[in-house]
Order: structure tokens, then C-alpha cells, then sequence
């Protein structure tokens, strides 16, 4: 008890000398400034991986389209489960789409952890 | 700043390189840490200025390690405390004559030089946690996170740093 008396007494003294004497960093107009011009320049994202990724999505987009819009004109019965150019066609766009979809998402997941 | 402004800044650096949104975080974080490095530097202003802009350049390296388990000021604390010991090791490399720390600076006035007498006779690492605890208002448990030691140490440190403090005080007539 006592020994907690003479902390909370010393706390107290150190506590108020700080408060009196700690020093305050002078004002620096500059500092933020100096950082942000200190850091690497941001790059205008060009890097291969994401060119080769932009143009993959939009060939695979445009495959999508195409491929839909051929299935709209020209129907086909996909109850039947013909093997056939159309529908294999179908497939790869579909698989395509759902790859790069979990590709951007495990990007995602790799900027945040 | 509210805390969820801070995270969507930290999300806007860590997707979107925003430097605007980097530097709301500098700016609104520079003087606790410079503060910080002005006490463990005994007030030489153009060291801390450096340690502190070095500080903010890592923490835009690690940005997207930041987990948000603490807060950013801890961890911005954390990265202070590593630039000063790193700078603390190449003085020691390069100056082994001179017991670091000295300041190398002209004092402003008599209160500046007194506060730098007191901490002089503090340790490296008494003297982060009595800043930290006492100028800072940290808690043991935030300061142990910091330093990166048990919060056992951090008590110890915090009692031979209060000890030395206190005898320094009364040896000059504050009570």
C-alpha cells in the first residue's frame, strides 16, 4: 500500500514535469511535401502480367458476346448434349470467364494479406 | 481523425497508390512521431526530422503488410523505434569514441536542455518507454507491442526509467 503511495507520488512528479518541459516539434510546413517527394514515382501501371491479363479478359469478353449472340441467332438445343463446334465454344467462354474471375479475386486477396 | 477514416485512407494507399491519401496520413501522424524521435533524440531537430521522414518512407514499403490489428499509430510507432535503434547500431559503427547519445545541436534554452539532461540519464530503451508512457499516454500492453518485448520488460524498464527520473528530479529540486 505504501509502496503504491510513493509510485502514484512519483507518477504524478513525472508526469507534471513532462508536461512542463516536453518538447513540441516546431512547425515544418515542409515535412509532408518532403516525404510524398521522397517516394518512388508512381508508375502508370504497365507492367506485362496485367497488359497480357487486360487483353486476355477482353478477347474472352468479346468471345462471350460473340458466342451469344451466334447461340441467339441460330438456336441449339443444348438438352440434347450433342457434341458439337458451338457448344464446345460455349463451354471454353464460360470456363474463361470463371477463370478470370477467380483470378481477380485471388489478386484481391493478395493485395489485402 | 476518425478511425474509419483512416482505414479508408490506408485502403485507398494500399489499392490505389493514392499519395493524397497519403499524405492526410503524414500529416495527421508527423507530430506524435516526431515528437517521439525529438525525446529520443534529446531534441537534435534535423536528426529527428530525418528519422521521422525515413519512418514514413518505410511505413509507404509496408503499408500492405498493416493487418489493422493495432493501430496505425502503433505500428507507426513500432517503425520509429526500429529506424532509431538501426540509426543507434551505424553511430555506434561508425563513432565508437562518442557514447552516443549527445546531441549534436545547440540547445534553444535552459527548459530544452534540462528535459535533455533528464533523459540523458535514461537507456535507449528506458527512455522510449518512460516517452511513450508518460508524454504519450501509451499503455504497457501498447508500448510492449512497440518495442516488440514482453510486457514484463516493459514494467521493468518503466521502474528503473521512473527510479532514475525521479532521483534526477529531486537531486535538482522539483518535488
Amino acid at each position: 500500500m505504501n509502496n503504491n503511495t510513493q509510485h502514484t507520488h512519483e507518477d504524478i512528479l513525472i508526469r507534471r514535469y513532462f508536461k512542463e518541459k516536453r518538447h513540441q516539434p516546431r512547425e515544418n510546413k515542409w515535412f509532408t511535401h518532403r516525404v510524398i517527394h521522397s517516394l518512388p514515382r508512381q508508375q502508370k501501371v504497365c507492367k506485362p502480367a496485367s497488359v497480357i491479363m487486360t487483353v486476355v479478359t477482353i478477347v474472352a469478353t468479346l468471345m462471350c458476346c460473340i458466342v451469344l449472340w451466334y447461340a441467339s441467332h441460330n438456336f441449339y438445343p443444348l438438352h440434347e448434349n450433342k457434341f458439337s463446334g458451338e457448344l464446345l465454344c460455349i463451354y471454353i467462354a464460360i470456363m474463361s470467364t470463371i477463370l478470370l474471375v477467380v483470378q481477380q479475386i485471388i489478386q484481391l486477396i493478395k493485395t489485402y494479406f | 481523425m476518425r478511425r474509419i477514416d483512416e482505414k479508408i485512407l490506408i485502403t485507398r494507399v494500399m489499392i490505389l497508390d493514392d499519395r493524397t491519401a497519403f499524405a492526410r496520413l503524414v500529416e495527421y501522424h508527423q507530430p506524435a512521431i516526431r515528437r517521439f524521435f525529438l525525446h529520443q533524440t534529446m531534441g537534435d531537430e534535423m536528426l529527428t526530422d530525418d528519422l521521422a521522414q525515413e519512418t514514413f518512407i518505410k511505413l509507404y514499403y509496408s503499408i500492405r503488410q498493416y493487418k489493422g490489428l493495432s493501430g496505425l499509430a502503433t505500428y507507426l510507432y513500432r517503425i520509429a523505434f526500429n529506424i532509431y535503434q538501426d540509426h543507434l547500431r551505424q553511430k555506434k559503427a561508425t563513432d565508437a569514441i562518442d557514447d552516443y547519445p549527445h546531441p549534436s545541436y545547440t540547445p534553444v534554452n535552459d527548459v530544452s536542455m534540462d528535459i535533455n539532461q533528464a533523459l540523458s540519464t535514461l537507456s535507449t530503451h528506458e527512455r522510449a518507454c518512460i516517452t511513450l508512457h508518460y508524454i504519450d499516454d501509451l499503455k504497457v500492453e501498447e508500448i510492449a507491442q512497440i518495442l516488440s518485448m514482453p510486457q514484463g520488460t516493459i514494467k521493468s524498464h518503466l521502474s528503473r526509467g521512473r527510479n532514475k527520473m525521479t532521483q534526477y528530479l529531486k537531486n535538482n529540486g522539483y518535488e
